[in-house]
């Protein structure tokens, strides 16, 4: 082997649409076991595509090619009984909204435990304790009584709770979090972000947000997603802290800060994002960049940096003068 | 004198649920808000904070209370002083694309309400112009909703609601469903608006970081009552009820803080509003409660040496500081 073998390791992946046009148009990114990696990004940026197709969940007309291998598995270009193998055992999903993944009619006990029924040789009461245990493990109080009541007499919280728990049943080696908080109330979001974490310690997990302060309270590291590539990736504290891609920092300035006001107009990025299938010609966010000079009608790589992050633009920020 | 465009006092408002009982989804609300200012109305899911924007603005009744807008008290209004004070008032939804015609052009949506109170004059010109006073490119006045971007929408919802020049607007949540750096354009405009046409706004919001940027005086909800109320500055900086410290410390910034999940992970959920005791609202979840906040619910009282209300036992006390 001429790498250091990697838990995750996406190459190359590119999902497009039949009629040529690319949504996500080539990302890399690897993670080990344990890290929390942050895919973050304004809708349209190819973030949600990118986990879908790590379990063979695109919608119909997509596409995708590349690779991505988990621990020796090959993900991308699988049939879908090799996926649905995966998916369950090896990697596990929640999304938004848990009452579209729930069934309305089923006690959610009985749903956890129809999960364990696939990927177990649990006996049927064996199966019925080991959904309560799992109702508990992810803080849900009163789980005996819980597991009897419909999807519809919980919280959002409560539910969430449970498709964490559903996820972590086949105790899978990669967790993909779609926006799982952006429904929830800002307190109910703080404890299912503390669950996540202390849960997902043996996993990757795979966090798809827009929330920039939920990428703070959640991500080891973080890959900024802009037109379907990724343009800055990182440790958070550095991606945070000192942005690099001028989209990162003028992202990270848009976003309003409680303990920090501004006076006056709040910061921001003007133009908008390339429509969907819109031709782009060098670096994608060249229109609305300030920085833009010739040179970025060439597209810039992904190109590693000392802090251990990497950028893909001709004219980064300095670490100084971002931080400044 | 302070001048108050808006004012309500004693607010309530019940929705009977079959079989259980009534949700008491607006429990005894007072609010005044200053010409010419930003109140913002914050709070999680079920507290009251839209029903409340919903009886300001005359789209319910309440059980209870009064409204007075600029004077005129709203609910004793006949039908066609309603409909000339409704001119006045305008909200703002979260969700453009529900709020607007999907049959109708920009141009059409815009022109509505200038029709519908017969506004007179040019009426086209008119629509050009709130486009350019919302920086709406005019070449969209011939779209329908479906074809713009959800900024767009807003938009177009935003030029619509200052049409007839209201003096008082409601915006409940109207960025939440935009990306980060859309809203950051749209709370811009609406500031603007603000600034050059000396817009009221009622500003509903979960989202403590706009509202610290937008609001002059905050109320904080909590099942149907206010439990925390006074200016931006003063109440993000030292917050008097532990409900408000909790919401602040659970409000997610855009750094890397000290991961500890201690405080906010056993704070629990807001229990539904149909179950409230004898004491205190807040008080299972309250890490200050004593005997005395689960027998006596604390009023909403002003305190000494502030232009802060709080409905706390202990807001004054050294150790409501340090939870």
């Amino acid at each position: 082997m001429t790498e250091p073998a990697t838990f995750l390791r996406i190459r190359d992946l590119r999902i497009g649409f039949g009629s040529g046009h690319e949504a996500v148009r080539g990302v890399d990114l690897s993670a080990e076991r344990g890290e929390t990696v942050a895919l973050v990004g304004e809708s349209g940026c190819g973030k949600s595509l990118t986990a879908l197709a790590l379990l063979g969940l695109l919608p119909p007309g997509a596409s995708a090619t590349g690779s991505a291998v988990l621990d020796g598995t090959e993900l991308v270009g699988r049939d879908e009984r090799a996926l649905r193998r995966i998916r369950g055992a090896r990697a596990g999903m929640v999304f938004q909204d848990p009452m579209s993944s729930l069934n309305p009619t089923t006690p959610v006990g009985a749903q956890i435990a129809e999960v364990l029924a696939i990927h177990t040789r649990m006996s049927r009461s064996a199966r019925r304790r080991r959904a309560v245990e799992l109702m508990e493990s992810v803080g849900i109080p009163d789980a005996a009584a819980r597991a009897r009541q419909m999807p519809h007499q919980l919280s959002g919280g409560m539910r969430q709770r449970v498709m964490i728990s559903i996820a972590l049943a086949g105790r899978p080696d990669l967790l993909i979090a779609d926006e799982p908080t952006t429904a929830l109330d800002v307190t109910v979001q703080a404890q299912v972000l503390a669950l996540l974490r202390e849960r997902a310690r043996d996993t990757v997990l795979l966090f798809i947000t827009h929330d920039m302060g939920v990428v703070a309270e959640i991500a080891d590291r973080v890959a900024v997603m802009y037109a379907g590539r990724i343009v800055e990736t990182g440790p958070v504290r550095a991606v945070l802290d000192a942005p690099r891609h001028p989209y990162t920092a003028a992202l990270l300035r848009s976003v309003p800060d409680p303990d920090r006001p501004v006076a006056g107009e709040l910061p921001t990025i003007p133009g908008q994002v390339p429509a969907a299938g819109e031709r782009i010609e060098g670096c994608p966010f060249r229109p609305r960049c300030a920085r833009a000079t010739d040179r970025c009608l060439t597209p810039p790589d992904l190109t590693p940096d000392e802090t251990g992050g990497s950028v893909a633009c001709w004219h980064p920020h300095e670490l100084t003068e971002a931080a400044s | 004198m302070t001048d108050h465009l808006v004012v309500a006092e004693g607010l309530v408002k019940h929705y009977p649920v079959r079989g259980r009982g009534t949700l008491a989804a607006v429990d005894g609300v007072d609010l005044r808000v200053e010409r010419g200012t930003t109140l913002a109305l914050v709070g999680e899911s079920g507290c009251g904070k839209s029903t409340t924007g919903r009886l300001l603005l005359a789209l319910e009744r309440p059980d209870a209370g009064r409204v007075t807008v600029a004077g005129q008290e709203v609910h004793a209004l006949g039908r066609r002083d309603l409909r000339a004070l409704r001119r006045t008032m305008q909200p703002v939804f979260q969700d453009p694309y529900d709020a607007l015609n999907a049959r109708m052009t920009v141009e059409r949506i815009v022109a509505e309400p200038l029709r519908v109170h017969h506004a007179g004059g040019d009426v086209p010109a008119r629509v050009r112009e709130l486009l350019a006073t919302v920086s709406l490119d005019p070449a969209l006045a011939s779209r329908y909703p479906h074809e713009l971007s959800g900024g767009q929408r807003q938009r177009v919802a935003i030029a619509r609601a200052i049409a007839l020049d209201p003096a008082f607007v409601v915006c409940d949540e109207p960025v939440s469903a935009l990306d980060v750096s859309v809203q950051a354009q749209v709370v811009n405009l609406l500031r603007r608006l603000q600034d050059e046409r000396g817009i009221t706004y009622l500003f509903i919001s979960h989202d403590l970081a706009l509202v610290r940027h937008l609001a002059q005086r905050v109320a904080v909800m909590y099942l149907g009552r206010i439990v925390e109320e006074g200016p931006a500055g003063e109440l993000f900086a030292d917050p008097r009820h532990p409900y408000t410290r909790l919401l602040l410390a659970a409000a997610p910034r855009p750094r890397v803080r000290d991961r500890d999940p201690a405080p906010v992970a056993v704070a629990g959920e807001t229990p539904g509003a149909l179950s409230r005791g004898r004491g205190c609202a807040f008080a299972p979840r309250c890490p200050l409660a004593t005997g005395l906040c689960r027998t006596d619910d604390p009023p909403l009282r002003a305190l000494p040496g502030t232009e802060r209300k709080a409905a706390c036992h202990y807001a004054e006390s050294s150790r409501a500081g340090a939870a």
